[in-house]
C-alpha cells in the first residue's frame, strides 16, 4: 500500500504531466516594460533599474524592433555621451543625447506563450540573452521571461533544484 | 562628477566559491538585483547574480558551483568617480565593483584597502536615470489585461482595426480644435472622409459609454466625418514629410484602401513606391464600387490626391495578370525589391442558372463601375422594371442606383428573412423610402426570355426556415433547403443584377491560393514566396474598408522589416506628448444622435443622403465620450494616502493601500498610479500604493473634486511622429486623366 497522502497525491501540479516545465505563460512576468526608438537612454537606465532588467525592448507601433542592453549604455557613460550629474532641486538639463535608436541591437528575442519554459530558457543560453519576449499570436507583446521569473519558478518547484 | 561612494552599498549576503547554485539560490533571489559577493578567507573573488540561472534552468543546481559561473569585481577606491568605476567593471566583463578605502588616515603609512562596499551595473543605472522627470517613457504594457502605455488602450482604440487614437481625436472636437483632431485621425486613417461615412464602426460596438445598460456608444463615426469636413471646407491639406530615399523599391498591385495605405506608409519612409491600378482612377472600390450619394467623391478625390502627391508613381491602366498586354508578377519580383498584391475582389459573381447568359444579366460590381464612370450602364431599363439577387451592402447600393437612375420598379430578392438581411439596417430602411420593394426567404432558379431573347421574368423558389449561426449571425447555408413541391414567385424584369458575392481574379501563377480561391498568406502579407506579400480583400475575403486599410499598415511594417529597414534611417521621429484633460462629467445629459438623411423626396438623385453635423451638435457627441485614455496622475510628493479618492469614488476604481492598515482591495485594479512614502509607519509616518482599475473607472473626476490635498489631475500620454505638417491646399494636385470605361 503506498504510503503517499491522498491530498499530496491530488496535487494538481503532482498530476499535471510535466509541471515543472510548463508554457512560458504560465512563467511569465505579466507585464512588458518597453522603450520607443526615440527613448532617451537615461529614461531607459531607469527603466532598467526599477523594473531590474538588463535589456529593455523597444517598439515600434507597438511591433517589437530590437532590444537596449545595458552594456550599451554603460558604455556610452564612459565615452562620455551620457552625463551624471544636476541634483534634484536644480533645474533638470538632458543628461544626453543619446537614444534607443542609437544603441540598439537586433533582432529581439521573440517567444510564443504556448513554448515551454525549458526550451526558452535553452534558447535565452544559447543566445546569451536575459530577457525574452512573449508573444500572443506573433502579433501583441503579452509578457516577459528573465531570470527572476527562472528562479521564482524553480524555487517554487523544488524538485527543480535537481536536490 | 559623483564618486563611487554616493552611491555604494554595504555587502549583502556572501558566499563561498565552492558552494553550489542550489545552497545560495534563496539569497540570491532575496537579494537581487544585488548580487552576492563571493568570498574566502576575507579575500572578495567576485559576485555572483541570478542572470546565472538562465544557462544553469533545467540542469542540476547542485553540481553547479558558485566559483565556476562568478564574476570578477574589481576593487575600486571610494573617491573613483562613477564613470571610472563602469570602466572597471566593463573592463572584466563583470556585474560590480568592490568599493574600498584606505585603513589609515590620509598622512598614514599604512594604505591598505580594504572593502567597504559594493556599486552594482543597477545602481548605476538609477543614478544615470534619476533625474528622469518625463514620465512618458515610463509605460508599461500590462500583459492580457491592456495594451496601453499604463492607461489601458480605450476599449474603443483597442477594438479598431488602424487603433485609431479616437478618444483623443474626439476629446478635440470637444475643445473645438477641429483640426487638431483631424490630424490625430489621420496619424493611422488615410481616407478618414469614407470611413466617417461607411465604416463599420467596431469602436462603437465597445465603446465604454454604452457598457451600461440604458446607455449608447458615442457616435465616433460621424465625429470623425465632421472632422474631415471641417478641413475640407478649410482647403486644409496633409503635407507629408518624405524621409530621404533608402534605395528600396516597392511594387504596389492595386490601389485600393489597402494597396493606397501601404503606398504611403512605404512612400514616407523613402520607398520609391510604383502603384499599378488597371481602372483609370485610383480608389480601388472606393473610387467604382461605392455609389456616389454615399459619400462626397470630392473628399475622397482630394483624400487620394493628398497621398498621390508623396510621389507615388502611378500607372492606372496597368492591369497585373496573365494576359498579353498585362504587367506580369513574375517581371515586377524581377525589377523590384518586394512586391504588395491587393487586388481585391473586383469580380462579380453571376449564378450559374439558366438564363444567367442573357444580355441583360449583369453583376452589381459591374454596374457599380460603370454607374461610377457616370456611364449609364447598358441595357439599363429607364422607367423599367430591375430584379436585385441578393441582400448585402452592394445589393442595397445596386438597389439604390437603379432607383436613382430612374428605374420603375425595384426588386431586392433574397435568400434570407428580413430582419436578417445582410445590409445595414439604416441602408434598406433608406432604400425602402425611395421605393425599394423587398422580397425575402427565396432562392434564383431561373431567368426567362421573351421570344426575342430578351430578360422578360426572374422565378423563384420560396425556402424552408433557415438556420444562422449564433455567434457571427450569418447564413448557414447547408441548411438552405426548398420548399417541396410550392410554386414559384416570378417576378417580371427588363434587368437582372446579381449581387450575390465577388471573386477574385489571379494576377499571376506566382501567387498561392488557398481551397477557397484566395491568396494564401498570413496577417502579415506574407506568401512564402520571396519578396511577395499580398493582403486586403483578396487574402480575407469580401470585409470592411477599415480592414483593408489595417492590411495596407501591416503589409507595409512586414515589408520594411523584410527589407531590414524597420530601425533604418527613414523611422518616425516619435515626440511624446502628455497633455491634462478637462472632465466630460456634463455628458450624463446628453443622449446618442445621429446624423439626419436628407429627406426622402429629395434622395432621387446623387445627392449624398446623410447630411453633416453642425459644431454644436459633434460638440455635444463628442462630449458624451468618457475620454478613457486618460490616466490618474498622483503628485506623490503632496499625497497623503487619506483615500479620499477611494471612499469617494462611485464606481469602486481605486484602491488606496496603506502598509500596515487593513484596508480592502476591492477594485480589481492592477495599475498601480501613485507609490508614497511620508516618514517611518512605526512613529506617525506612512507608506502604500494607489491602484486603479481602469476597467471601471468613467474618468468622471469626483476624485480629483474631492482630493483634500489637490494631488489628482487627469492626464493623456501620446506618442506623435513629425511626418505630417497642415498646410493649406495646393492649387495643381494631382490630376489623374479619366479615360472611357472598357
Amino acid at each position: 500500500m503506498s504510503s503517499t497522502p491522498v491530498a499530496a497525491s491530488l496535487d494538481p501540479d503532482r498530476l499535471a504531466p510535466d509541471a515543472g516545465n510548463p508554457a512560458v505563460a504560465g512563467v511569465m512576468r505579466d507585464e512588458v516594460v518597453f522603450c520607443l526608438p526615440s527613448t532617451p537612454v537615461d529614461a531607459i537606465a531607469k527603466l532598467m533599474a526599477d523594473n531590474e532588467l538588463p535589456e529593455i525592448p523597444v517598439l515600434l507601433d507597438r511591433r517589437p524592433v530590437g532590444y537596449v542592453h545595458q552594456d550599451d549604455i554603460l558604455d556610452r557613460l564612459v565615452a562620455g555621451d551620457i552625463v551624471i550629474g544636476g541634483s534634484d532641486l536644480a533645474m533638470r538639463p538632458p543628461v544626453t543625447a543619446v537614444q534607443a535608436s542609437d544603441i540598439m541591437r537586433t533582432p529581439p528575442l521573440l517567444v510564443d506563450e504556448s513554448q515551454q519554459v525549458r526550451e526558452v530558457a535553452a534558447v535565452m543560453a544559447s543566445q546569451t540573452r536575459q530577457v525574452a519576449l512573449v508573444m500572443h499570436e506573433d502579433e501583441t507583446a503579452v509578457g516577459m521571461l528573465t531570470a527572476r521569473e527562472l528562479a521564482d519558478h524553480i524555487l517554487s518547484h523544488p524538485e527543480l533544484t535537481g536536490a | 562628477m559623483p564618486e563611487l561612494d554616493r552611491i555604494a552599498t554595504t555587502f549583502g549576503a556572501e558566499c563561498d566559491p565552492d558552494d553550489t547554485l542550489h545552497d545560495i539560490l534563496p539569497a540570491l533571489r532575496a537579494q537581487h538585483p544585488v548580487p552576492l559577493v563571493v568570498t574566502r578567507d576575507e579575500v572578495v573573488h567576485g559576485t555572483v547574480g541570478l542572470e546565472v540561472m538562465v544557462p544553469a534552468f533545467g540542469r542540476d543546481l547542485g553540481s553547479v558551483t558558485v566559483g565556476s559561473v562568478m564574476r570578477r569585481a574589481p576593487l575600486l577606491d571610494v573617491g573613483a568617480s562613477v564613470e571610472d568605476g563602469v570602466l572597471a567593471m566593463r573592463s572584466v566583463r563583470g556585474a560590480a565593483v568592490v568599493v574600498t578605502e584606505s585603513s589609515g588616515g590620509l598622512f598614514s603609512r599604512q594604505r591598505d584597502q580594504h572593502p567597504v562596499g559594493l556599486v552594482t551595473d543597477v545602481q548605476v543605472l538609477a543614478t544615470i536615470g534619476r533625474n528622469v522627470t518625463d514620465k512618458a517613457p515610463m509605460k508599461i504594457l500590462a500583459g492580457h489585461r491592456d495594451l496601453g502605455f499604463n492607461v489601458p488602450v480605450s476599449p474603443c482604440q483597442r477594438n479598431c482595426p488602424i487603433k485609431q487614437d479616437i478618444a483623443t481625436y474626439v476629446d478635440y472636437v470637444s475643445q473645438g480644435r477641429y483640426v487638431d483632431s483631424w490630424m490625430v485621425i489621420h496619424e493611422t486613417n488615410p481616407f478618414p472622409s469614407i470611413l466617417g461615412r461607411l465604416c463599420n464602426h467596431p469602436c462603437e460596438t465597445d465603446c465604454k459609454r454604452g457598457w451600461d445598460p440604458g446607455e449608447e456608444p458615442v457616435t465616433i463615426r460621424s465625429i470623425k466625418r465632421f472632422s474631415t469636413d471641417f478641413a475640407f471646407q478649410q482647403n486644409l491639406w496633409v503635407d507629408y514629410k518624405i524621409a530621404p530615399s533608402n534605395g528600396r523599391r516597392v511594387a504596389v498591385v492595386g490601389a485600393g484602401p489597402a494597396g493606397l495605405t501601404c503606398a504611403l506608409d512605404l512612400r514616407v519612409q523613402g520607398y520609391e513606391v510604383a502603384l499599378y491600378e488597371r481602372e483609370a482612377k485610383v480608389g480601388g472600390l472606393l473610387s467604382t464600387s461605392i455609389p456616389p450619394f454615399r459619400f462626397d467623391h470630392r473628399q475622397l478625390q482630394w483624400e487620394l490626391d493628398m497621398i498621390l502627391a508623396t510621389g507615388i508613381d502611378v500607372h492606372t491602366g496597368s492591369n497585373v495578370g496573365e494576359g498579353e498586354n498585362d504587367v506580369k508578377v513574375d517581371d515586377l519580383l524581377a525589377e523590384f525589391d518586394a512586391v504588395f498584391v491587393s487586388i481585391g475582389m473586383m469580380k462579380g459573381r453571376i449564378l450559374p442558372i439558366p438564363g444567367n447568359d442573357l444580355p441583360q444579366v449583369t453583376d452589381a460590381m459591374t454596374f457599380l463601375r460603370q454607374v461610377s464612370y457616370d456611364r449609364i450602364p447598358p441595357h439599363f431599363p429607364v422607367a423599367g422594371r430591375v430584379v436585385v439577387v441578393g441582400g448585402g451592402a452592394i445589393a442595397t447600393d445596386a438597389c439604390q442606383t437603379s432607383i436613382k437612375l430612374g428605374a420603375k420598379q425595384v426588386w431586392m430578392v433574397a435568400i434570407e428573412p428580413e430582419d436578417r438581411l445582410p445590409a445595414f439596417g439604416n441602408e434598406l430602411h433608406e432604400a425602402k423610402e425611395i421605393g425599394l420593394r423587398i422580397h425575402p426567404g427565396v432562392i434564383v432558379k431561373e431567368i426567362n426570355a421573351d421570344d426575342r431573347g430578351n430578360v422578360a421574368s426572374v422565378s423563384f423558389a420560396p425556402l424552408q426556415p433557415m438556420d444562422f449561426d449564433p455567434l457571427s449571425g450569418k447564413l448557414i447555408f447547408s441548411s438552405v433547403k426548398e420548399v417541396e413541391g410550392a410554386e414559384r414567385w416570378t417576378v417580371p424584369a427588363d434587368l437582372v443584377i446579381f449581387a450575390s458575392g465577388q471573386i477574385m481574379e489571379t494576377p499571376g501563377k506566382e501567387v498561392p491560393l488557398t481551397q477557397r480561391g484566395l491568396v494564401a498568406a498570413d496577417r502579415g502579407g506574407h506568401t512564402g514566396v520571396d519578396r511577395l506579400f499580398c493582403g486586403g480583400d483578396c487574402v480575407q475575403g469580401p470585409s470592411f474598408i477599415v480592414d483593408a486599410v489595417g492590411w495596407g499598415h501591416r503589409v507595409a511594417r512586414s515589408i520594411r522589416e523584410y527589407l531590414g529597414d524597420v530601425a533604418g534611417p527613414g523611422e518616425r521621429i516619435y515626440q511624446t506628448i502628455v497633455e491634462r484633460t478637462d472632465d466630460h462629467r456634463q455628458s450624463e445629459v446628453f443622449v446618442r444622435t445621429e446624423p439626419a438623411i436628407l429627406e426622402a423626396a429629395r434622395r432621387y438623385d446623387m445627392s449624398e443622403c446623410e447630411l453633416p453635423w453642425s459644431d454644436r451638435e459633434a460638440i455635444v457627441q463628442s462630449i458624451r465620450c468618457f475620454q478613457c485614455d486618460s490616466v490618474h496622475h498622483y503628485d506623490t510628493a503632496v499625497c497623503v494616502l487619506c483615500g479620499a479618492c477611494d471612499d469617494v469614488c462611485p464606481e469602486k476604481a481605486i484602491d488606496v493601500v496603506v502598509f500596515g492598515e487593513d484596508r480592502e482591495r476591492s477594485s480589481g485594479g492592477e495599475t498601480l498610479v501613485c507609490s508614497t512614502s511620508g516618514g517611518d509607519p512605526t512613529s506617525g509616518g506612512y507608506e502604500g500604493e494607489i491602484y486603479i482599475n481602469y476597467d471601471r473607472c468613467t474618468n468622471c473626476r469626483i476624485c480629483e473634486d474631492h482630493c483634500p490635498v489637490n494631488c489628482i489631475t487627469f492626464e493623456r500620454v501620446r506618442f506623435v511622429d513629425d511626418t505630417m505638417r497642415v498646410v493649406e491646399r495646393p492649387r495643381v494636385t494631382v490630376d489623374l486623366p479619366l479615360v472611357a470605361v472598357h
